[in-house]
């Protein structure tokens, strides 16, 4: 490029350098019960939550696009925050970055449709929607539920018990180090989950593939269900559980107890039931066309 | 045995009406094509007419073939649409209904062409399968397409698919071992 | 983190299957085919395939029409395997129209089960149209795999009908195509311009 063309160019972008010059940062504050409720919907860009030892909610906004607008009310009991886009052109791609310091019990609500979403130290009940947004989130001894179209997103537990729930079109979960009970959800979406003292987990799946580990409770209940996903069930040492496994025209493997026998002679399906240590536990497998494995660790 | 390059240039050039550059193709192929549908009708005149027919529809719809899928398995697409439609047809060879034991249906060729001679082997066993387990076995065991290729040629679901796998491989087990004891 | 590696190799493993993949896929007949074709090769027209042009005005409406077809039509396809939606993917720009995934012959869910996924789609339709292009085309290719799902459990159904696992894998998977409509119905909410 020749020093005119260079000149032309330059020119050309601060001419069309809109957004730097129409950004909007703002900031609200106010002082809130200790396990108040705050509620975050956006639209574009991030969410972000973290939990302090103050009796406050602090939120500071920066909204790329000069046409959106924040919403901030403020009770004592409840905080709702909420960016306004007045017109979806999706063409236009704008972000609203919102960063929020809350009480460590406060309970959270977001809602966004692309923006991501991370919580961080926040030990109230969570419960996360998103459209596509990726979601990283963290488990302590209140519920947290994610329902996401296509989002992907990771839930990190920190020992503590809770009751954890995704439902997940085609994102892709991980799920780790949570103790208690697991409910998803998925249609094609993977999900990936690791659970000590497994007391319920409950995983359905269309197509998508399900890795789960989990350590079983005394009298815990597993439910697992495929269409065409695959399923792994891998159970911490020793086992203690009564299985019921059924496949319509899926494999069946398990690296202990019997081999899985046909249902019936001419027909479909196979199917593997068995007792294994005290048979405790109760374990129920299912699937259409997915292959299922079982093993222990 | 061409290169795939061959192929390629003869395929275009049949595309545009050279007959001897699809004749060429057909020597390539015809195996594979009469192999399936012997397997698929266990009939040698049945799968003979079926070949032609396959070869002749080949030619006709060469303009509609992109490249998107190996030549070898869009001509058996077109064997199997062939060999589907004259089970179903009239004036086609009929397949007898026979009830077995349990009170289901099976469907056997009515004349099977493969002898049961002792010992019997695998190509007789597979031949004495009914229809749909047949197919399944023959498309899958034996040319190595996908439970999803297959159940697409066969216009059947995947889970429909494996399951007349899993019965084939049962009957073929059985039919097996019985006959091992004569 | 996606999938799990299963080994699938059915043929491999099953000494039957092993077998059979071991038979000649080459078989010659019993004499040489090719006269025969080559004669009928001479008295078939080649026919080649018709291709529509329509004028440009027209271009337009008739896109708009053939797309909501083909999408209607790759909801509401036979078992097999599905297109993968990329057919579908230029569809996003204009209005689709979504039918409800389709229960076949076998599958027994009620009147009143039917009668809710009504109501729902009502809304759902009105959401989808607001949300961005990609999420639409993720709904469409999501909604084909549950499709798909109906129709595999319905052919498992007609084969055993008295089943209790294929019952509540149908169950599920109806709760799944709720539960996606009642997401982008929820996910509408942050596009909300009143709170």
């Amino acid at each position: 490029m020749n020093n005119r063309m260079l000149l032309v160019a330059a020119t050309s972008l601060l001419a069309f350098a809109p957004q730097a010059q129409a950004a909007q940062n703002l900031s609200k504050r106010a002082t809130v019960a200790a396990d108040a409720s705050v509620e975050v919907s956006n639209i574009e860009g991030r969410v972000s939550v973290t939990a302090w030892d103050r009796n406050e909610v602090e939120l500071t906004a920066m909204l790329e696009s000069d046409k959106d607008t924040l919403e901030f009310e403020a009770t004592e009991q409840q905080v709702r925050v909420k960016v306004i886009r007045p017109k979806h052109d999706f063409r236009d791609s704008s972000d609203a970055i919102l960063t929020l310091k809350v009480p460590q019990r406060a309970r959270i609500s977001a809602q966004t449709v692309s923006a991501d979403v991370t919580v961080a130290g926040v030990k109230g009940e969570q419960r996360i929607n998103t459209v596509s947004g990726e979601v990283h989130t963290q488990a302590y001894d209140e519920p947290v539920s994610l329902r996401t179209v296509s989002g992907d997103g990771t839930i990190s537990g920190t020992g503590g018990k809770s009751a954890v729930s995704v439902t997940s079109v085609s994102g892709s979960t991980d799920v780790s180090g949570i103790r208690g009970g697991f409910d998803g959800q998925l249609v094609s979406g993977s999900l990936k989950i690791d659970v000590a003292a497994a007391e319920r987990l409950s995983l359905k799946t269309i197509s998508g593939d399900i890795d789960a580990r989990a350590e079983l409770a005394p009298a815990a209940r597993v439910e697992m269900e495929s269409v065409s996903g695959t399923i792994g069930l891998r159970i911490k040492a020793p086992v203690d559980a009564e299985f019921d496994i059924e496949s319509f025209s899926g494999e069946i493997e398990s690296c202990f107890g019997p081999k899985a026998r046909d249902k019936n002679a001419y027909g479909p399906g196979s199917e593997l039931q068995f007792k294994q240590g005290g048979g405790s536990a109760r374990v129920r497998i299912q699937s259409m066309s997915g292959d299922i494995s079982v093993c222990d660790h | 045995m061409d290169s795939a390059g061959d192929e390629v240039e003869r395929v275009a050039r049949a595309r545009s009406g050279d007959v001897s550059a699809f004749e060429g193709l057909y020597r390539d192929h015809v195996g594979r094509v009469y192999g399936l549908c012997l397997r698929m009708t266990g009939h040698a005149q049945t799968a003979e007419d079926l070949t032609q027919v396959t070869f002749v529809s080949a030619w006709r719809s060469l303009p509609g073939y992109e490249g998107r899928s190996r030549f070898s398995t869009w001509l058996h697409r077109i064997a199997v649409n062939a060999v589907l439609g004259q089970r179903r047809g009239p004036g086609g060879r009929d397949e007898i209904s026979l009830t077995d034991e349990a009170g289901e249906q099976m469907d056997i060729a009515a004349e099977p062409e493969i002898e049961r001679v002792t010992p019997i082997d695998l190509e007789r066993a597979i031949a004495g399968l009914p229809a749909g387990a047949r197919d399944i076995l023959v498309l899958h065991g034996i040319y190595g397409y996908s439970h999803e290729e297959a159940a697409g040629m066969l216009g059947i679901a995947v889970g429909t698919c494996k399951a007349q796998l899993h019965r084939a491989r049962h009957l073929l087990r059985v039919r097996l071992q019985m006959e091992e004891g004569t | 983190m996606k999938t799990i590696p299963f080994e699938r190799g059915s043929r491999d493993k099953d000494p039957l299957l092993a077998q059979a993949s071991r038979l000649p896929q080459d078989v010659a007949p019993p004499r040489d085919l090719w006269p025969a074709i080559a004669a009928r090769l001479s008295d078939q027209a080649r026919t080649t395939p018709r291709r529509f042009t329509w004028p440009m005005a027209l271009a337009a409406g008739f896109l708009v029409a053939s797309v909501s077809a083909l999408l209607t039509w790759g909801l509401m396809r036979e078992p097999g395997p599905v297109s993968g939606g990329t057919m579908l993917a230029g569809a996003a720009a204009s209005q689709p129209m979504f039918v409800p995934v389709r229960y076949g012959p076998n599958s027994a869910l009620g009147e009143s089960h039917l009668k809710a996924r009504d109501e729902l789609l009502v809304q759902f339709r009105q959401r989808l149209d607001e949300l961005p292009p990609e999420t639409r085309e993720t709904v469409v290719k999501n909604l084909a795999i549950i499709q798909r799902a109906a129709s595999e459990i319905d052919a498992a159904l007609a084969q055993d009908p008295a089943s209790g696992m294929l019952n509540e894998l149908l169950l599920s998977t109806y709760q799944e195509e709720l539960q996606l409509y009642s997401k982008v119905v929820t996910a509408g909410d942050a596009l909300m311009r009143r709170s």
